[in-house]
């Protein structure tokens, strides 16, 4: 009896995690807690940072089976045909896979990521870009960063060491970090490079929370007191039909420029147009409170479940949380900068500061400048300036983002 | 290499390779690539994998990146500034009758807002003037007491109390009550 006891114990303990579990996904578990601790105590996007680090802490418990990297490698089929389809397996996945494996699939398929777009349409007001529609240049030279940490990974090959050497889809994946727009980021990533789909959006969201600690500093070295304390005119009132206009033209110009940018674009448009039209205030109410809440809960979980200790911990982990920061700069300087020359050219009117809203992040970026503007003029009131360039850079980031999808794919 | 062999539904046979992912996944590194992807013979995009392979193409992605997004947002801002135009003028013309002051009002009464704001010492705007006013003249309505503006100026922080204006107005309304 004694011995049976003992036996089955050890079987016990041998099955549980504490038997099999390895360093590396001791130190995942670690990294997940510190992330909980961020989002929870210190309130970094605590929304997506929380179910982010959970889905970290869940997918690295050995043997819980709830992702399996595994299933999602693509087969390859040769029909009776003669024609060989490669595809991700479904079928088996549905039938065998775990529980994030099926919410994975909503990554996947490039659903959520639209969805979010609907919520954040809902939600957007697109009134200051509309009186003042020059903030699109704002918002397209903060995607600068985009390309200039494109350009940066790639000279990382230079090295010649494979382990800091990305392909082009992965240097495509992480200079996306530099639109500061975590839907984007995760629409890009998991269709050029997946298994990179924890590591950034970890660091896009993170950089996102940092928001108020990297702006300020650039935007100070950028500008002068003079240029900060500028006061601009107030918008002009902007027509109801301007706005329902709005969201039908940037869907049509966008998705035929650039068609892969037209589920992110269409779906942002899409929920704008419902808010805006005021017919439909049950779908707005929808659309940007419990699907938006249900899509980032789930979201969220399954991004985090793809940080699987072999993806996470490598070096080139800490090359992305690098170039991200790198792409975060240079694109918050590049909208100072081009802010500075409109300023110059419009005889002082503009103040620069809002050229680093157009990094999206939205509202974070605009109350940021806001926040440094103050700091000179506290009269001075740069918000909703600063939403223009702010939600310029959500189509901006969204055009780039195609632009890379069309060229890489 | 692995190979299945199965029917389907219809008795239609396959034949499954199992090959990795063609996005990079698990794993992947720059020696166990597919040939798919490594821009060989197998290639479906014909671009080659590696910055190293060809730098014509990360060159032409970023300028085609960065001339395509400045191009729309350029094509959406010309769009906007004309569509501005366009909309806003005909909405006033129809919606909003110009309006005529009669001669003889205007000379009686001076228009209230740019009195009280030229009667303002430091410069108080027009528009704060007009909210302010509004304001008082909505209050007096509810109230049902005829209310006048007189002057409006800027105050510090009552040296009494240490509170400002509004806070002394919340304190006051919370007692009255």
């Amino acid at each position: 009896m004694f011995q049976m006891f003992t036996k089955t114990i050890g079987d016990l303990w041998g099955s549980s995690a504490f038997a099999t579990i390895t360093l590396p996904q001791i130190i995942m578990l670690v990294i997940s807690f510190f992330l909980m601790y961020l989002a929870i105590v210190r309130k970094y996007e605590p929304m997506l940072l929380l179910p982010i680090a959970f889905g970290m802490c869940l997918t690295n418990l050995p043997g819980a089976n709830m992702y399996h990297p595994e299933m999602w490698d693509k087969v390859s089929m040769l029909t009776a045909d003669g024609s060989i389809d490669q595809r991700i397996d479904y079928g088996n996945i549905l039938n065998h896979g775990g529980l994030l494996d099926i919410l994975y699939i909503g990554v996947k398929s490039q659903l959520f990521p639209p969805l979010i777009f609907l919520g954040i349409g809902c939600m957007t007001d697109f009134g200051p870009l509309i009186a003042n529609p020059k903030s699109f240049f704002l918002g397209a030279a903060a995607q600068a960063g985009i390309f200039f940490t494109f350009l940066s990974a790639g000279l990382l090959a230079l090295t010649g060491n494979p382990e800091m050497t990305f392909t082009l889809k992965e240097m495509a994946s992480i200079a996306i970090i530099g639109g500061a727009d975590g839907p984007t980021a995760i629409f890009l990533t998991s269709l050029l490079a997946p298994h990179m789909l924890g590591s950034i959006a970890i660091a896009a969201y993170s950089y996102m929370a940092l928001v108020p600690v990297i702006q300020p500093p650039i935007m100070r070295a950028l500008t002068t007191k003079k240029e900060r304390a500028i006061v601009m005119e107030q918008l002009r009132v902007v027509t109801k039909r301007e706005k329902i206009f709005f969201p039908v033209i940037v869907t049509v110009i966008v998705s035929a420029v650039v068609p892969a940018a037209a589920p992110l674009v269409g779906a942002l448009m899409l929920g704008n147009i419902m808010r805006e039209s005021g017919a439909v205030d049950r779908l707005v109410k929808t659309a940007s409170n419990e699907l938006m809440n249900i899509i980032v809960i789930f979201l969220g979980v399954v991004v985090g479940a793809t940080a699987t200790a072999e993806r996470f911990i490598t070096i080139k982990t800490i090359l992305i949380i690098v170039l991200g920061l790198i792409a975060f700069s240079v694109g918050t300087a590049s909208g100072v900068l081009l802010g500075k020359l409109m300023c110059k050219l419009s005889g002082g009117k503009i103040n620069p500061l809002i050229g680093s809203a157009g990094v999206s992040a939205v509202p974070m970026a605009a109350r940021v400048s806001q926040k440094v503007g103050q700091e000179e003029n506290p009269s001075n009131y740069l918000l909703m300036h600063a939403m223009g360039p702010n939600v310029a850079g959500v189509v901006g980031s969204a055009v780039a983002a195609g632009v890379l999808l069309s060229i890489l794919k | 290499m692995e190979f299945q062999v199965f029917q389907d539904e219809n008795g239609q046979t396959y034949i499954q390779q199992v090959v990795p992912d063609d996005e990079f996944t698990d794993g992947e590194t720059s020696e166990n690539i597919s040939e798919a992807e490594s821009g060989g013979p197998g290639s479906q995009s014909g671009l080659p994998t590696y910055p190293q392979e060809d730098w014509n193409v990360v060159g032409s992605t970023v300028v085609v990146g960065l001339t395509v997004v400045f191009s729309i947002l350029a094509i959406l801002i010309f769009i906007f500034w004309a569509f501005g135009k366009i909309m806003s003028k005909p909405e006033i013309s129809k919606n909003v009758a110009p309006l005529e002051p009669s001669p003889k009002l205007s000379k009686a009464l001076p228009d209230p807002v740019q009195r009280i704001a030229a009667a303002s010492s430091d410069g108080i705007p027009g528009e704060v003037v007009a909210a302010i006013t509004a304001a008082v003249t909505a209050f007096g309505e509810n109230t049902g007491r005829k209310l006048r503006v007189a002057g409006i100026e800027r105050s510090e922080k009552s040296q009494r109390t240490g509170r400002s204006r509004w806070s002394q107005a919340g304190v006051f309304d919370n007692i009255k009550r």
